[in-house]
Formats: structure tokens, C-alpha cells, sequence
């Protein structure tokens, strides 16, 4: 496990620099929503970088920033020594292979007119890199990655339960062998049983992998037990951010404090 | 990264047809239950059939065949229902039984152009709409659609075929540029709310391109509503054909076309009833049989929005 240096915000090379982030959404009637509100950090290859704070407070708008899905009204995102703030859209596309993200809500990530093999095969597909009988023996592969029977490759989404779906989902984001995984609230749509499942598997894909995670959970518990490093946010900004022993143990703002006082909210459909 | 070996001890016997297919099997056959629960779909189905039937094999089971062309036979103009006739002759000695039979080919046809024409223009363009982040692009595509709809459909349709002169040829082109802007409404409406779903992003993240994310995302989730908008329409189709050939700017009357036979039977009135009754009963069921079978696949395929 690699374990986090203790105080520097800055890694020496991060895999990942986020610098002075904002989006800026233009809600109905004119109003401007200020979702993420100059957000910065860094994470370091193979580390997991967690990011905790209320609902609303702007962590997945951060998820899809870092990722190029929206565009941030301000600020800079560097990938592996890259500014990838305004790569063009043809090498953005190739770039994706090395960064992908697992959802929150596995029941709506998957289009339930495509199989589960198909959903796989997506990004293998689209990225041009193999198909036929290759193609085949890679989602095979990537089923077994995530404990998934081989002959669900032939069934439809609506045949498999939240944490079946979510482990597609997962395989789906492997299949182009990334190096940053984003893993926006991953459990928060399932049964409570059935978290612990995934939690492991995301555990032990990390360190088959050496993958580097952004984490986003509402679940502290969970948070303590997988990340690094954590980013405590509220209304669009970074509260508080250290090793998660010394955030936890020693938590510098109130509101960490009511965050870590607060009872697990029920996972959100 | 590299992801471990796949073990080839795990793979057993290729999976048969059955077994790969199994849910769509499953899923056809839920359709085909719920479908036969319902008469009037079924009623729908078996008129629809029929007349694919009539339309296919036509001048094999016409009784007359020769009567389809134009034949006189003046010693037996306008004879009444018979067993010999069981719809009559017109007014050239002609088996209408055979005329109504060997018009379903022309009817269904018009019915089927129009149709695919009107869906084939609709559909790219409601998809474009829907998806383009361009304003400009999606408000000039539906600013046309709402110009188009604003006008009743025939009327604009009589008056393309007025300019471009009567005939079949002309009566198909001019309905199938009416015909599209019903898709494009419902097309860009559906494409709207599938493409903010999260597979789609999905779909981006994976570093999937425009054209791929239409093709198989958008639209087989638009699908279900535009098979039974196509259904519905094939029946108005037709009786738009018909209409234009009955106001004499479609089919011309030798031809075998309902609205054409119709359209001349109409001087025969009352007394020659079966001359125009017959062609307008072929209509009529070709109508009733298309929307049925519409109705009855909207409450399969699109339950939700079955209360319209
Ligand atoms: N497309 C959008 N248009 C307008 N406002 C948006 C949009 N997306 C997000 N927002 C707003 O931005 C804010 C942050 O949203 P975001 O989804 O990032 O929150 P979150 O921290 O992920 O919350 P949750 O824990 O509930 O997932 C919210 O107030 C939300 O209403
Ligand atoms: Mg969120």
C-alpha cells in the first residue's frame, strides 16, 4: 500500500493537478450557480484521493471537471504532466483510455437496451482496439476481473441487481486499462450488504492495478478505511484536507466535526 | 496495467442460439402474451395481415384478374352483389371484388413510402435537434417542423401536388414531404431527456464519438415510439393517398386505386351503392386494422404514454 507523505498538498509529480477549479451554472431565470468554487489539489500516482461533504456541495461537478465531461468555467487541470484544460476534442478522446470514471447511480449508467457484453465492449470498441474473437476474450477477462459469471455477457441490465450492475460498471471503466479511476459515490446506490462487496473489489483492483483513485463517498467510515488523502468540501469549496488519520482524529473545522458527528444518510436513488 | 490471464479451463461449450438469446426470447414472448391478452390488437393484427396478404398474392386471388386492367364488358355493367360477383361490377362490366383486391398492392405501397420517407427525413433530424448543443441549429430545425405543422398536412400536400401536376408519382412525393414533421417532434423530444442520461456520459468517457452515441444510444431508446407512430400512420397514409385520388390528383381511375374507384363510383350514388361502398370498406379497414394495431403496440412497447 502506498502510504500518503503526511503533510505536502503537492506531490513532486502528481498523476493528476487540479488548480484553482470553478464551474459556474447557468440555472433557469438567469441564476448563476457557483456549483465548485475555486477548488485545488493534487494526487499522487497510486494514492487514493477521498472527497467528502454534503449533498450539493459540488463533488461530482469536481468528478466530471477533472474528466473533461463538463467544461470548467475557470481553472486548470494537469493529467501525468499534461494541461489538459484545452486539449482539442481528438486527443481528449485518445486520452480517455487512461482516465475513467464508475457512477453513481449504476441503474442509469447502463442503457437497458444493450447487453451487459456490449456494455463492456463499449469502450474497446470505440477506442479501436479489438474486436472479434480478441474482443470477445477481453470482456471474458474483464468479467472475471470483477467476479461476474461469463455468461452474463447475455444479459440486459434489468436481469441483475444494483451491485451486479455497479460491477459492470466497473469492468466497463477497466477495459481500457486506465491508470485514474474517478469512483463518484459508488456504493451509495445499493443495498448496505452489498457496499462492502464493492468496496472490496474497488480494494483489491487498486492493488492488482496500482490504480490511482479520486474518491467520492457521503460515507466517512468508508472513507477512513480506502483513501489516503481527503478533501472535506462544503458549498462549492475545500473546508479542510490532510492524511485522513489527522482530518479524522483531529478535525480543524466544525464542519468536519458535524460531518463526522452526522449519521450516515440513507443512500440516495 | 495488465490485466490477468483469462483462464481457459473456465470456458465450457459454447453457448447455444437459445442460450445467447434467451432474454430476448423471453422478452418477445412476454410481448406476444400481453399482445393476445387484448381483442382489439389482435383485431388489428389479423385485418393488418390480411391486407399484407391481399397485397402480396393480389392477382392470384383475384377472381377477375383480367378485370384489373380496364376490361369492358358492357353486357355486365353494374350488376348487384352476387355469387358470381360478391361485390358487384362498375359501371365497364368490371369484378369490383377483383378491383378492391388488386388496389391493395397500390394503397399499401403509397401507404409504405409515405410512411418510410416521412420517418426517414423525421428521424435525423428530431436526433439532430435533440442532441445538438448548438441553439441555432436545433431552433432553425424546429422552427420548420412548427411552419410545417402548422399547416394541415393534405392541404399542403394538395397544393405541392397542384404545382407538380396529378399523378401517383407525384401525390407519393408530395405527402412524403408532409409526412416528417411529426417525427421530428417526436423524435427531439424523446432524444432530449435519453441524452441526459448517465449512460451517455458513460458512453463520452469512454471516448465514444457523436455518430456512435446516436447510432447506439439515442436511437434504440427512441425506437419503441416511432415503430407505433409508423404503425398509426401507414393507416392515414393511406387514406391520404386515397383522398388525393379521390379529388382526381392522384391514381387515375383505370388504375385499380380505392380513392380513383371511389372518386368515379361517386356519380353512381345511391342506386349503385356497392360500386363505392366496397373500396370505401377496403379503406376503412386498412385504416382501422393499421391504428388498432398501433394502439396495441404502444401499450406493449411505450405503456407510459398509452393515455393520449
Ligand atoms: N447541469 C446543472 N445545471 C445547473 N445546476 C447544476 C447542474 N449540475 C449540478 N448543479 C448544481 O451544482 C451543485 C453541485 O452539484 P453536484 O452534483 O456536484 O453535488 P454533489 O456534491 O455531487 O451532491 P450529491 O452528494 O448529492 O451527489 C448543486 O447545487 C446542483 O444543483
Ligand atoms: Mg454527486
Amino acid at each position: 500500500m502506498p502510504t500518503s507523505p503526511d503533510v505536502t498538498p503537492l506531490h513532486p509529480s502528481p498523476l493528476l493537478h487540479a488548480i484553482g477549479l470553478v464551474k459556474v451554472f447557468h440555472a433557469s431565470g438567469g441564476r448563476e450557480v457557483r456549483a465548485v468554487d475555486g477548488v485545488g489539489f493534487s494526487i499522487g500516482t497510486g494514492e487514493v484521493l477521498g472527497i467528502v461533504g454534503e449533498s450539493g456541495s459540488g463533488k461530482s461537478t469536481i468528478a466530471r471537471m477533472v474528466l473533461r465531461l463538463i467544461e470548467p468555467s475557470a481553472g486548470r487541470i494537469m493529467f501525468a504532466g499534461q494541461d489538459i484544460t484545452a486539449l482539442g476534442d481528438e486527443a481528449m478522446r485518445r486520452l480517455r483510455g487512461d482516465m475513467q470514471i464508475v457512477f453513481q447511480n449504476p441503474h442509469s449508467a447502463l442503457n437497458g437496451r444493450r447487453t451487459i457484453g456490449e456494455a463492456i465492449a463499449e469502450p474497446l470498441r470505440v477506442q479501436t482496439i479489438a474486436r472479434g474473437a480478441a474482443l470477445h476474450a477481453r470482456v471474458d477477462r474483464l468479467l472475471d476481473l470483477v467476479s461476474l459469471p461469463r455468461a452474463f455477457r447475455h444479459r440486459y441490465p434489468h436481469e441483475l441487481s444494483g451491485g451486479q450492475k455497479q460491477r459492470v460498471c466497473i469492468a466497463r471503466a477497466l477495459a481500457l486499462e486506465p491508470r485514474f479511476l474517478v469512483l463518484d459515490e459508488p456504493t451509495s446506490a445499493l443495498d448496505v450488504s452489498v457496499q462492502a462487496q464493492i468496496l472490496d473489489v474497488l480494494g483489491e483492483l487498486r492493488r492488482e492495478l496500482s490504480l490511482t483513485y479520486l474518491f467520492i463517498s457521503h460515507n466517512l467510515a468508508v472513507v477512513r478505511t480506502l483513501c489516503d488523502r481527503v478533501l472535506v468540501m462544503s458549498q462549492g469549496r475545500v473546508v479542510e484536507e490532510g492524511p485522513v488519520a489527522a482530518v479524522f482524529a483531529n478535525p480543524s473545522q466544525a464542519y468536519t466535526r458535524t460531518l463526522l458527528d452526522s449519521v450516515p444518510r440513507l443512500p440516495r436513488i | 496495467m495488465a490485466l490477468p490471464d483469462a483462464s481457459p479451463a473456465l470456458a465450457d461449450a459454447p453457448p447455444t442460439f437459445r442460450m445467447r438469446h434467451a432474454t430476448t426470447i423471453r422478452q418477445w414472448r412476454l410481448y406476444a402474451h400481453l399482445f393476445s391478452r387484448s381483442f382489439s390488437s389482435m383485431l388489428g393484427l389479423a385485418l393488418v395481415a390480411l391486407f399484407l396478404v391481399l397485397a402480396a398474392f393480389g392477382p392470384w386471388l383475384a377472381p377477375y384478374p383480367g378485370d384489373t386492367a380496364g376490361a369492358v364488358k358492357l353486357s355486365q355493367r353494374l350488376l348487384a352483389p352476387s355469387f358470381a360477383h360478391p361485390f358487384g361490377t362498375d359501371e365497364m362490366g368490371a369484378d369490383l371484388l377483383s378491383r378492391v383486391i388488386v388496389g391493395t398492392r397500390i394503397s399499401l405501397w403509397i401507404g409504405l413510402i409515405i410512411t418510410v420517407v416521412g420517418a426517414g427525413i423525421g428521424v435525423p433530424l428530431g436526433i439532430v435537434a435533440g442532441y445538438t448543443k448548438s441553439r441555432l441549429l436545433r431552433g432553425a430545425i424546429m422552427r420548420l417542423t412548427d411552419l410545417f405543422l402548422a399547416v394541415p398536412g393534405l392541404a399542403l400536400a394538395l397544393a405541392i401536388v397542384a404545382a407538380l401536376g396529378p399523378g401517383i408519382a407525384n401525390c407519393i412525393a408530395a405527402l412524403a414531404l408532409v409526412w416528417w414533421p411529426g417525427y421530428v417532434r417526436l423524435v427531439e423530444a424523446k432524444t432530449l431527456s435519453v441524452k441526459e442520461e448517465l449512460f451517455v456520459e458513460a458512453s463520452r468517457a469512454a471516448g465514444a464519438r457523436t455518430p456512435w452515441i446516436l447510432w447506439h444510444h439515442i436511437l434504440p431508446n427512441c425506437l419503441s415510439p416511432i415503430i407505433v407512430k409508423l404503425s398509426m400512420d401507414m393507416g392515414l397514409a393511406v387514406l391520404s393517398a386515397a383522398s388525393l385520388g379521390f379529388i382526381g390528383l392522384g391514381a387515375k381511375p383505370p388504375d385499380p386505386e380505392w380513392g380513383a374507384m371511389i372518386s368515379v363510383a361517386r356519380s353512381y350514388m345511391p342506386d349503385w351503392w356497392w360500386y363505392s361502398a366496397f373500396p370505401g370498406l377496403a379503406i376503412f379497414l386498412t385504416v382501422l386494422g393499421f391504428n388498432l394495431l398501433g394502439d396495441g403496440l404502444r401499450d406493449i412497447l411505450d405503456p407510459r404514454s398509452s393515455g393520449r
